[in-house]
């Protein structure tokens, strides 16, 4: 068990392709720290690079008190799962997972405790004498998993380790990892580019982009108060609805008025922040969820909109939306009855709204 | 109706490809036959219409090894001794080299392996004159080892297992080297064993190929005890005359060694060259 710290860390690939770009990010010993970024961010460059797996360009990295720039992948204490298991396809899942302890130099006793003890963990404990290839991909990942346990090592690296399963065996091993981590208490960073996995499983979540950190914090604050608008529309799903338009002043109160479309009052205690805003470009961003179906709303903060399609989820229906000018989603209630074409009368919660600067896409309320 | 149809096009064109499969296969089968006759009939008996021999002559087998000046047990096993060799060390040195090519990072790798590959552009006749030359300053003509030794390593084999190896996905060797193996660990229990298609296709054509070959040997060997049998069965036919029959008892024992490699690993060979059409 051991803090991981990355320390104004950049990876410069030839040609100065910068994949990682001075990032600084310290994950605290026992904890689940997530990942999460487009394709293309720089999040399993730097897990790799936490790996030992790729140089270094510029920074430093430390495990425990450890600067381990220039300590090779085995002397650094990891232990990685990777995304397609990486099993050794000639050896049986014992073997596979007694490989490392075997280099290591274990004595037998104690490779046979630790793998039988990781295979009680997984539930392995019957396929120990089966190859890879006669197991499902649920096992292959647990083998994997458990390739790592028996190593104890002070960190767990996870690589988008859940991406080649099929959808009802990634929730099941999400909940998986989840406990194993409850249950082992140890360091685990855990890469992917699914926010739900993100919001599911991390103590807290660094979003990455384009080799930059966004946000780290936690699922729900990531949420709840984004720093930016990529941040916003990364994390939630359906994503956040945007629109463009301007902030007014009318009455001695500030609205956000939908370019050419509909307007809304914003709420008081924004205007410290807006008032430098008025009569200036912004972008308005609501949750899904903050627009609520109500067939007599009226007024301020109401709007219509036509229904293009209906996508029941069971416990919630999803409406995609048209105001004439713009698409948006709305989260409802699933027991309604929608019809496509009719007109929608919408309430938008204004509290848990945010407005973001065009120009920087920062968040300014 | 059209369904009917369908089946009688699908089974008429079935029989046109087994009829000339089958005659594909008998045309190649023939001259094995005729060997075969040929070697259980008597002297006199060769060459004429019959195929067949009146009487089967099976002793014409044990006269082979009764011969005089034919030292037919010796060279079986010097064709043996030398192609088991050549096999396990052609092996080793391109699965080496083929690690190397697809598995480590160093500079100038590929324009290195480019180099290695143009050598084979060489024909093998070019290459005698220095290769004799070196034996010579070896002090290795008309020895077993001068056989072996040019033959130890080889553009193809290495190309074969690299073009193999570099489909084993990367990872593996991420995985291994986090388990704390090191490079030589890497190769010889994670990247060789996945490696054994390839392996089994490079060993039979090394065997074959020198179990068969006949120049190299030709130009090194002056004792005919240390002949290989491809040299040692143009004896059969300078030495006392021709004794066809003979000769081809001769030829028909020499072709056991590859006809067993053929029927034990023949499902793998298949694979291999299957792997090295599709992913070479």
């Amino acid at each position: 068990m051991a803090e991981v710290i990355v320390k104004n860390v950049s990876k410069i690939y030839p040609g100065d392709v910068k994949a990682v770009d001075n990032i600084t990010l310290e994950i605290r010993d026992r904890e689940f720290m997530v990942l999460v970024g487009p394709s293309g961010c720089g999040k399993s460059t730097t897990l790799r690079m936490i790996a030992g797996l790729e140089e270094i360009s510029e920074g430093e990295i430390l495990i425990g008190d450890r600067v381990v720039n220039n300590v090779p992948p085995k002397d650094r204490d990891i232990a990685m799962v990777f995304q397609n298991y990486a099993l050794y396809p000639h050896m049986t899942v014992f073997d596979n997972m007694a490989f490392g302890l075997k280099l290591r130099k274990f004595k037998k006793a104690e490779i046979q405790r630790r793998v039988e003890e990781a295979a009680r963990i997984l539930g392995l404990e019957p396929y120990l004498d089966r190859r890879p290839k006669n197991l499902s991909g649920g096992q292959r990942q647990r083998v994997a998993v458990g390739r790592a346990i028996v190593r104890k090592p002070k960190a767990f690296l996870f690589d988008e380790p859940l991406s080649n399963l099929d959808a009802k065996m990634r929730v099941q091993m999400r909940t998986e990892i989840s406990k194993l981590h409850s249950q082992l208490e140890t360091t685990m960073i855990y890469v992917t580019h699914d926010q739900t996995e993100a919001m599911t499983m991390g103590d807290r979540i660094c979003v990455m982009k384009d080799g930059h950190i966004q946000q780290i914090d936690t699922p729900l604050n990531l949420y709840d108060n984004p720093t930016n608008l990529f941040v916003a529309g990364f994390i939630g799903m359906p994503p956040m609805n945007f629109f463009h338009g301007i902030v007014q002043s009318k009455d001695k109160k500030l609205y956000f008025k939908e370019e050419n479309g509909f307007e809304v009052s914003l709420p008081k205690r924004w205007n410290a922040s807006i008032e430098s805003y008025i009569d200036k470009a912004v972008i308005f961003g609501i949750r899904p969820e903050d627009i609520i179906w109500q067939s007599d709303a009226v007024g301020e903060n109401a709007i219509e909109a036509k229904v293009e399609v209906i996508e029941p989820m069971g416990a919630e229906t999803y409406l995609y939306l048209n105001t004439n000018h713009h698409n948006f989603i709305a989260r409802v209630d699933a027991h309604n009855p929608y019809k496509v074409g009719e007109k929608a009368h919408l309430k938008l919660c204004l509290e848990k709204a945010h407005l973001f600067d065009p120009a920087t896409e920062k968040t300014i309320t | 109706m059209f369904k009917r149809t369908m089946r009688c096009n699908r089974g008429l064109r079935l029989l046109i490809l087994h009829m000339t499969l089958a005659l594909i296969a008998t045309t190649l089968a023939l001259p094995f036959v005729w060997m075969l006759f040929t070697s259980l009939k008597r002297l006199d008996e060769v060459g004429l219409e019959s195929w067949l021999p009146e009487v089967f002559q099976w002793h014409n087998y044990a006269d082979v090894f009764a011969m005089k000046g034919i030292l037919f047990g010796r060279w079986y096993w010097n064709a043996i001794y030398v192609a088991t060799w050549v096999t396990f060390l052609q092996v080793f040195t391109s699965s080496l080299a083929a690690f190397s090519f697809a598995r480590l990072k160093w500079r100038g790798r590929d324009t290195v392996f480019l180099l290695y590959l143009a050598t084979m552009m060489l024909p093998g006749l070019v290459m005698m004159i220095p290769n004799y030359q070196i034996m010579i300053n070896l002090g290795l003509v008309d020895t077993l080892s001068g056989l072996i030794l040019p033959c130890a390593f080889s553009a193809f084999g290495t190309f074969l297992m690299r073009q193999f190896m570099l489909s084993i996905p990367q990872s593996l060797d991420e995985a291994a080297e986090i388990d704390g193996a090191s490079k030589w660990t890497l190769f010889w229990n994670v990247i060789l064993p996945l490696s054994r298609p390839a392996l089994v296709t490079l060993t039979i054509f090394t065997f074959i190929g020198n179990y068969n070959s006949m120049f190299w040997p030709l130009v090194m060997m002056k004792t005919p005890a240390r002949y290989t049998l491809p040299i040692g069965l143009m004896a059969f036919e300078s030495s006392r005359g021709q004794q066809t029959n003979l000769l081809m008892a001769a030829v028909a024992m020499s072709v056991i060694p590859m006809i067993l490699l053929f029927v034990f690993m023949q499902k793998q060979l298949v694979k291999g060259i299957m792997l090295g059409g599709v992913k070479g």
